[in-house]
């Protein structure tokens, strides 16, 4: 990492806002992500979720910091635990979420911090399905329709999209939040605390590149069951 | 019958072992409660067979027998359920352990003020600092 990149002129604007990203065996693309991130947010955190193929070593030659679970925990667990870091700088006041594979677009992010600034609501929300504005494969519009209707049923937060890991938030959100989900299901935990906590948020069309990397490395569909199960539980435990 | 004194003897040894375990708060008072009936019922039970069979026909199901397999099923249920339960309460557990051991690392390897150092004073940086070679950066 060098000073240079740290300072460089037209990330000044964002230098409150921390960018987290959970990362699981994504070494081959990482380094690239984080170096196009910290182009307009230059702080990152990216959270090690026990890789084995040194995403961590990537990820951090390209100047994120780099949080360490010492075990496979999950995704939600990874997302939390950026979050908590984030907040250990007293500086910062927006976070974003942010997939490591690539899928997500930095305008994307950038527009929807600045919507942060200019409004009052606690959280802007990636939609894909607003405007059109990406085309998923057939099969994977299928199975989001579905886990919209289930999302709007257990979490009574309508979305247009309801698992997308493109937001962005105010640190008043994040410091009022614990995910607990430790694993996929957090999408619809996200939403339920949203909710509950009785936010204000907007959703905006955003961008996902259904690369070949990212299609391999998606969800299998059968793990909506999963999830769905989880959620359903969840006011058990 | 000796089926009858095995069964006992297993019912009075197992709710035994619940029942005189060390005196607890409250929160176990009830689970030892359920297992005094539970043994009551089950020596009647055993002692008399023929007193399920009548609580079952009362109920429309033709055997003694019948009835306890049903209750056994559903009490089966309620027991995965409830183990589910602890399990996903252990491993929330498991996760904030981890992550406050993620966070502290961190915190040791200085990876925060490393991330922040330049928003102290970035003019003062941008004349000053030299560029540390890339193996000095990452090498932990």
């Amino acid at each position: 990492m060098t000073v240079t990149q740290l300072i460089a002129a037209d990330t000044l604007e964002n230098i409150d806002v921390w960018v987290v990203m959970p990362m699981f065996n994504e070494g081959s693309v990482v380094g690239d992500v984080v170096r196009r991130v910290r182009q307009t947010f230059p702080h990152v955190v990216c959270v090690d979720d026990g890789s084995t193929d040194g995403s961590a070593a990537a990820a951090a030659a390209a100047g994120a910091a780099v949080v360490r679970h010492p075990i496979n925990l999950g995704q939600g667990a990874a997302l939390q635990t950026g979050i908590s870091f984030a907040l250990t700088d007293p500086s910062v006041r927006y976070l974003v979420t942010f997939d490591s594979d690539g899928q997500h677009r930095v305008d994307d992010a950038l527009r929807m911090v600045r919507l942060l600034r200019d409004s009052d609501h606690d959280l802007i929300l990636g939609s894909r399905f607003l405007d059109g504005a990406a085309q998923p494969p057939a099969g994977k519009r299928a199975l989001l329709r579905a886990a919209r209707a289930f999302n709007a049923l257990t979490t009574g937060l309508k979305l247009t999209d309801a698992h997308n890991g493109l937001r962005a938030f105010t640190v008043k959100f994040a410091a009022s939040i614990e995910i607990t989900m430790p694993d996929m299901a957090h999408a619809s935990e996200f939403n339920y605390l949203i909710k509950s906590g009785g936010f204000s948020y907007d959703e905006v069309p955003v961008h996902i590149d259904y690369t070949e990397y990212s299609k391999a490395k998606g969800q299998s569909a059968f793990n909506a069951i999963n999830i769905a199960f989880d959620i359903l539980l969840r006011g058990r435990s | 019958m000796i089926i009858q004194i095995l069964l006992i003897a297993g019912v009075i040894g197992v709710s035994s072992v619940v029942m005189l375990g060390r005196p607890s708060h409250v929160g176990r008072a009830g689970r030892k409660a359920f297992f005094a009936l539970f043994a009551v019922f089950a020596v009647v039970a055993v002692a008399d067979p023929g007193l399920t069979t009548d609580v079952a026909n009362a109920v429309g199901v033709g055997r003694g027998a019948d009835l306890l397999l049903y209750l056994l099923v559903i009490v089966f249920l309620f027991f995965a359920l409830h183990v589910y339960v602890l399990f996903k309460k252990q491993e929330r557990v498991i996760v904030r352990l981890a992550r406050a051991m993620a966070l502290q690392e961190a915190s040791s390897r200085g990876v925060m003020s490393e991330a922040t150092i330049a928003d102290l004073a970035p003019s003062a940086i941008v004349v000053s600092a030299p560029v540390p070679p890339a193996s000095a950066a990452d090498g932990r």
